[in-house]
């Protein structure tokens, strides 16, 4: 019994005083893997998180997979980005409808780019000489939720409405079928609306008015099989420059601490 | 013995009844009555609808019978005859006679609660198979034909909510079925991360040593949580080594595999559908990170204004700190004087990629301006937008500041 005893206070105080952080006073740091800051140089680069919040993860949109996406466009000032991906036509597919809606062979999705602070990519490699381990971190500017877009539906409407065959094209259909319940909400809100939530719907409107007003840039999507991307892949991974360079801290622990309280976060 | 031949004579004598009329069964009587009485009572107001269901089902597959017992058995419900009533009075008889009726009567009961939460409304059902008949009659012999690969396809479309589904869009979203098979894999991949994510024939061999210690502790987890913290520590330490680039010039790093360990890691390869290379780990970090002096300008620094130290902090390179992996598993990273605990996120669901964007330089207001008058709008056709996909996110891993002490 003696033997049993002490050893059973031990785990209890032991996990007491821990709390849910194993603290063990005899705890050997086994490696140490240096950290490295990595910006991309070129700042009109923004290494962006594409959110597909539909999508399954098991699910990538590449070559890999046989998915090659056939276009994509951008709306620089807004930031707003769309790409199209093939569809399945073999499986669960309503041939009436898809020809209903002029024969579809895409599916669109699209998010508007948010900036983002505080996500880091980590680029995890053995030093080729040393072969011990190095992780550079490189920031993730931008993220965006992608959803699907159903520019087909409002194309759909807009052709029903005029009684013409054949109607706008997809890119221009968005524009013009919000805009008339748009503009009344303009006039809405700015009137009734108490001062904070003035100055935030404004700010929402005129972002919207941004949207609309400006026309989409037809950009190129480079799989992460192609040889561009593959090399942008490497920058992830630092080079040599990188690595010589020592960025020493200026703030002590509670200093920064107490900063990172005071932080007003800025949700956008 | 006696009884056994008892039930031979009896069951003789009923399949005649059977293969007659229904009318006949009373000539067994002596232990069926009460049997029959409470069946009726249950099943003649709620159950009736949901026997003509399935008889049509079983109707495409052409199996009439086998089909009937092959669904009973697979779900476990004992009693399925006795809960048709009607038509299938008949063969819930046959049971009743045998040694095994009280069973089949209480099986029934509860089989009969069990259909009715599980199902809508049998006129629901009912209207549900009349649009299908419609359909199968339109369309002819090919429904007919290809009963194997339609049956789903009408099953699924049985649910009444096609239109639900491609009101929006011409294609239905996956099946719930395959997507719940597709994310308990992900689960299960979750909690030994290595077997999937890891290991490539080249890739360094200390994975397999660290898969085996979390294997241990796995054992223990039931047991003590602190044991299953350091799991997740250790896991940290997998991930990190899942997620490392591979080169070959590598390979040879940790000299401790064997050759079993080898051909274990080369089948968990061939499984792994992705090279964990081409997957990347995040890492969340407090909003900003502390000021830095990089050894290079220290003078400058002093002297420029606040704006220029937050260009140079959005540019800024180099060694910033440590990552230290301790003994027992748990990871801290170490930036100056400041120390951040790491933990594993939970895992996303969601498809995440990593994309470069290189878009055209908004234009500022004075470029407009110029656009406008020059009437021409040459330059957006000169604008190019590019897009890299650079790869998938797997894990993330999270940062957590010491804000009590």
């Amino acid at each position: 019994m003696s033997l049993f005893v002490p050893e059973e206070e031990e785990v209890s105080q032991n996990s007491n005083e821990d709390g849910p952080r194993i603290v063990k006073p005899e705890d050997p740091i086994v490696e140490e893997i240096p950290l490295y800051l990595n910006h991309m140089t070129d700042s009109e680069h923004d290494i962006c998180l594409f959110q597909y919040i539909s999508q399954l993860s098991s699910k990538p949109l590449t070559n890999n997979k046989g998915i090659q996406i056939p276009a994509c466009r951008v709306k620089p000032e807004s930031q707003m980005v769309e790409i199209d991906v093939p569809l399945d036509t073999a499986r669960f597919f309503d041939k009436q409808k898809s020809d209903e809606w002029s024969t579809m062979t895409s599916e669109t999705y699209g998010g508007n780019l948010l900036d983002s602070r505080g996500t880091y990519i980590m680029g995890i490699q053995s030093n080729p000489i040393t072969g011990k381990r190095e992780i550079v971190l490189t920031p993730i500017n931008k993220t965006a939720q992608i959803r699907p877009v159903f520019h087909h539906i409002d194309t759909h409407n807009e052709v029903s409405k005029d009684g013409e065959v054949i109607g706008t094209t997809v890119q221009e259909a968005p524009k013009k079928a919000p805009a008339k319940n748009n503009v009344q909400v303009v006039q809405m809100t700015a009137k009734n609306i108490g001062s904070e939530n003035e100055i935030r719907y404004s700010e929402a409107i005129q972002s919207f008015k941004k949207f609309q007003s400006e026309d989409f840039v037809e950009s190129t999507w480079f799989d992460e099989s192609d040889e561009n991307s593959t090399k942008l892949k490497e920058k992830l991974y630092g080079d040599e420059e990188l690595k010589s360079k020592v960025l020493e801290v200026t703030e002590s622990e509670k200093d920064y601490i107490n900063k990172l309280l005071n932080d007003k976060l800025v949700l956008r | 013995m006696s009884s056994g031949g008892s039930g031979h004579s009896r069951l003789e004598s009923l399949n005649r009844k059977s293969s007659a009329t229904t009318g006949k069964p009373k000539a067994g009587l002596k232990f069926k009555p009460k049997v029959v009485a409470r069946r009726s009572e249950k099943d003649r107001a709620s159950d009736a609808p949901v026997i003509k269901d399935e008889s049509k089902f079983d109707s495409k597959g052409k199996n009439f019978r086998g089909g009937r017992g092959g669904r009973g058995g697979a779900r476990g419900r004992g009693g399925r005859g006795g809960m048709r009533g009607g038509r299938g009075m008949v063969k819930t008889e046959m049971i009743s006679s045998g040694p095994l009726s009280s069973a089949t009567f209480t099986d029934s009961g509860l089989g009969s609660t069990m259909i009715h939460s599980l199902s809508p409304t049998p006129e629901y059902f009912q209207s549900i198979r009349k649009e299908a008949r419609s359909r199968s009659a339109t369309a002819g012999a090919e429904s007919d034909d290809e009963d194997s690969s339609k049956i789903d396809m009408d099953t699924d479309l049985n649910v009444g909510e096609e239109d639900a589904f491609t009101s929006l869009f011409p294609i239905r979203p996956q099946q719930f079925s395959k997507l719940s098979e597709d994310y308990s894999d992900e689960a299960s991949n979750i909690n030994n991360p290595m077997e999937v994510r890891s290991v490539s024939p080249e890739s360094n061999s200390g994975d397999e040593s660290a898969k085996q210690t979390v294997e241990d502790v796995d054992d223990l987890d039931a047991e003590d949580s602190e044991l299953q913290l350091l799991a997740e520590n250790i896991q940290i330490m997998k991930l990190v080594e899942a997620y490392s680039k591979t080169d070959k010039s590598n390979a040879g790093i940790n000299e401790e595999s064997d050759d079993s360990e080898k051909k274990d890691k080369e089948k968990l390869a061939s499984k792994s559908l992705k090279k964990p290379n081409e997957e990347f780990m995040l890492l969340q970090l407090p909003n900003f990170l502390p000021e830095f002096k990089s050894s290079d300008d220290m003078d400058i620094d002093e002297q420029t204004s606040k704006e220029d130290l937050i260009k140079k902090a959005a540019t800024q390179k180099g060694k910033i700190g440590t990552l230290k992996v301790h003994k027992s598993g748990k990871v801290i990273m170490q930036i100056g004087d400041i120390a951040l605990d790491i933990v594993k996120s939970p895992t996303i669901g969601f498809l995440q990629d990593i994309v470069l964007c290189d878009l055209p330089k908004p234009k500022s207001k004075e470029s407009k301006r110029v656009e406008g008058d020059n009437e021409e709008d040459q330059e957006p056709k000169k604008q190019e937008a590019n897009m890299f996909q650079l790869g998938q996110v797997g894990h993330k891993l999270v940062t957590i500041p010491h804000i009590m002490e």
